[in-house]
């Protein structure tokens, strides 16, 4: 049995079930309670769980990242929203120095089970503030786990999975896949952190992926697919911890990869990856590892601009094509 | 086409084979994957497959016979195909008389086409070193021509169709032997060929006691307490840990400490060493292997008694690979537990120092007061290389092992 379902709303599914399970969740951000999320994503959560239990924050995003940590720390499961991922700069002490941190600093003494859901990424016209992709800040700092779903059921099977780890969870959400409806499995399910999901089988390269991505890598490896070229799609889904053995399975299968983010190129996730393959994997390797990312520059507000600034379709089958030598 | 059997090369740092046993005789009918023969390297014995279906047609290298990485051993191929009748074809003779991608069993070195480097692959590079295609003539058709892997697939498949020519060709030189003959048989005496592990035994001891101005000082140690320990921490955590492991952990921790010792002499060179790779003597029926506990000082108790554990027991089952006995920086011979009092062992090369451990004794000590009690005393003998070590700063080292095991506690911190 299944259904078809938003992912905003698979998203409204997994906290409404994980707030019922465990009183222990609590929500917070900008907007998240009397409008119930700029994405309608907890509509009506306020009037059923009442006042103390989804916060309305004022714009104060240090501060109130500041307070689910501390509320971590005694115990309760805060799933907090940044309205957009840019704005995790202004929180960057809680999250990267404290909530990573404590874990290790108090010698497991006290750990920081709450969830970060960041909505992210371009296409929005939203310009240089507001469109970026961080997922290199923060898999690069050790004691975060980082999620990136980019279907309905992985959101919520992940996110549900988030809320129950006992580490801080980083849950980036891609703003366009919203509204993208999809089949979603009926009833309680969860989906395991660290564990890649296979969206297209290929033989002759791998493209890693994932978020928005995976579907553009979808739509280049079905054209690819009538030039004979055989592309596998791995959606990485949990970026931190990752799932290296789904990567060296695939890759020693198809000998050839590239990896696709929104992300600017330098510095990038995409490049972590990329040097991962090419370090531990080079004898099976028939060609360099090729990064498919955004450009070393600031999103554009330009529609034309920005469209030129993250990867389309068209990039990755060019990408493919290069990679083999077509 | 008849397929050529070559010597493999089984370690980074192996140069030749001897031919231990043919399991297969003349005109057997093999398979794939199927042994053919068995070859003694360096210190180990190891099973060569055939990589074709076929008839074994002719047997080039004989039992006995040492042969060098990719020197040609037999000849595989079809029912009464002929083939080159010449004995022991150097493996450079057959590839110059063929350049098509002559098959070998070994990874070819890459032979630059006109002085310029070859593009490949490193995927395209393994498969080539896995079939044995000389890439060095293909034509890559990735980017910027470099070999991808179909090219070495195609170039595999033509070499297959491609007759093999086998030319005469010289035998190898073989290592100047030690002259023959000259021990008069007396009377029920055994004649056996210097072979295998025995052979680079007596040659490795032969070249370090020829080259290496050795002195060896003996120390005494009281071992009372460090018995004591031993018995108290097995008892109370359930373990094993032997007395040697207690000796490898005190050394590697001296040896740390002490670095003038990890010093090996490579000409007008000293090549001071980064790591503590401490080789252990196992003794074998057979002769005796040294393998490795590599970055031994980085090891707790209970990793250094599990490794050196794991290493000997896979030493005596012939069981250890081929870079597990290579890489020592230090060596320790352990002959306690035969009662030896004390002894002069032999630099493992390129090693600057060994250390002989000796049986544990009681013996009766006398106090300030006069008063007598019995203690428990060990001999640890180091020989080193004068050349690169003092006597005085040898004898620091023993001290500092002395002053561990002594004081056991100090071991572990």
């Amino acid at each position: 049995m299944s259904r078809k379902l938003s992912i905003s709303k698979a998203i409204g599914e997994a906290l409404h079930e994980e707030m019922e399970r465990d009183e222990n969740v609590i929500i917070m951000g900008e907007d998240m309670g009397k409008m119930g999320n700029v994405f309608g994503i907890t509509v009506g959560f306020q009037e059923e769980f009442g006042e103390h239990r989804v916060y309305d924050t004022p714009i104060s995003e240090s501060g109130f990242c500041g307070m689910a940590v501390g509320a971590a720390m005694r115990g309760i499961r805060p799933v907090v929203e940044l309205m957009y991922d840019d704005f995790i700069t202004v929180a960057a002490d809680p999250i990267m120095n404290q909530a990573a941190k404590m874990r290790y600093m108090t010698g497991g003494q006290a750990t920081v089970p709450m969830v970060l859901r960041l909505p992210m990424g371009a296409g929005r016209r939203n310009a240089g503030q507001h469109s970026q992709c961080f997922e290199n800040l923060f898999c690069h700092m050790p004691g975060l786990k980082v999620i990136a779903p980019s279907s309905a059921k992985d959101a919520k099977g992940l996110l549900k999975s988030a809320v129950r780890d006992d580490d801080p969870v980083i849950c980036i959400e891609h703003k366009l896949l919203y509204a993208k409806k999809e089949e979603i499995p009926e009833g309680e399910y969860t989906i395991p952190l660290g564990v890649a999901d296979v969206k297209r089988e290929g033989t002759d390269i791998t493209i890693i992926t994932w978020s928005r991505e995976v579907y553009f890598a979808l739509e280049a490896a079905e054209e690819l697919a009538k030039e004979g070229v055989s592309a596998e799609v791995l959606d990485l889904r949990t970026l931190v911890p990752l799932d290296w053995e789904a990567i060296v399975k695939s890759v020693s299968k198809t000998h050839n990869a590239i990896v696709v983010s929104e992300e600017v190129k330098r510095g990038s996730y995409a490049a972590e990856i990329s040097a991962q393959i090419a370090e531990e994997l080079f004898d099976e390797l028939d060609a360099p590892v090729e990064r498919v990312c955004g450009l070393n520059i600031v999103s554009p507000f330009s529609p034309t601009l920005e469209d030129e600034n993250f990867p389309h379709p068209a990039d990755i089958v060019k990408a493919v094509r290069r990679v083999l030598n077509r | 086409m008849a397929f050529e059997v070559k010597m493999p090369q089984l370690g980074l740092t192996m140069e030749e084979g001897t031919v231990t046993r043919w399991v297969k005789q003349e005109g057997d009918a093999v398979k794939a994957g199927e042994v053919i023969l068995e070859i003694t390297t360096d210190k180990l014995t190891s099973e060569v497959e055939s990589e074709h279906d076929g008839i074994l047609l002719k047997i080039v290298a004989q039992e006995g016979e040492d042969i060098p990485v990719k020197g040609l051993l037999a000849y595989i191929g079809e029912a009464g195909e002929q083939v080159g009748g010449v004995p022991a074809a150097a493996p450079e003779a057959s590839v110059e008389a063929a350049p098509a991608a002559v098959p070998a069993a070994a990874a070819p070195v890459p032979a630059p086409v006109s002085g310029g480097r070859v593009r490949i692959s490193p995927l395209a590079r393994k498969t080539a070193a896995r079939l044995g295609v000389d890439y060095s003539g293909i034509k890559g058709t990735g980017p910027m021509g470099r070999i991808v892997q179909k090219d070495v697939l195609a170039a595999a498949e033509a070499a297959k169709a491609a007759p093999v020519i086998a030319t005469a060709a010289p035998a190898a030189p073989k290592p100047a032997a030690q002259a023959a003959g000259s021990v008069e048989l007396m009377d029920g005496d055994e004649v056996v060929k210097l072979s295998g592990m025995r052979k680079v035994v007596a040659e490795r001891m032969t070249k370090s006691a020829q080259e290496i101005p050795v002195v060896t000082q003996n120390v005494k140690i009281d071992v009372t307490d460090l018995m004591a320990f031993r018995k108290k921490v097995n008892n109370e955590l359930g373990v094993k840990y032997s007395l040697n492991d207690y000796i490898l952990k005190a050394t590697a921790k001296a040896l740390r400490n002490n670095r003038h010792i990890l010093v090996s002499i490579d000409g007008d060179k000293i090549i001071k060493r980064a790591h503590v790779n401490i080789g252990m003597a196992v003794a074998l029926d057979d002769g005796l292997i040294v393998p490795v506990l590599k970055d031994a000082d980085k090891m707790g108790l209970d990793e250094i008694s599990r490794t050196a554990k794991d290493l000997a027991e896979r030493a005596r089952t012939n069981k250890l690979g081929m870079d597990e006995y290579k890489g020592s920086t230090f060596s320790i011979s352990n002959l306690g537990m035969f009662g030896v009092e004390t002894f002069d062992p032999i630099i493992n090369q390129p090693d600057s120092g060994i250390l002989g451990v000796c049986a544990v004794q009681d013996e009766l000590v006398m106090d300030e007061e006069g008063n007598i009690s019995k203690r428990q005393f060990m001999r640890i003998s180091f020989t080193f290389d004068h050349r690169l070590i003092d006597g005085a700063t040898a004898a620091k080292f023993e001290l500092a092992v002395r002053e561990l095991l002594e004081n056991p506690m100090q071991i572990l911190l």
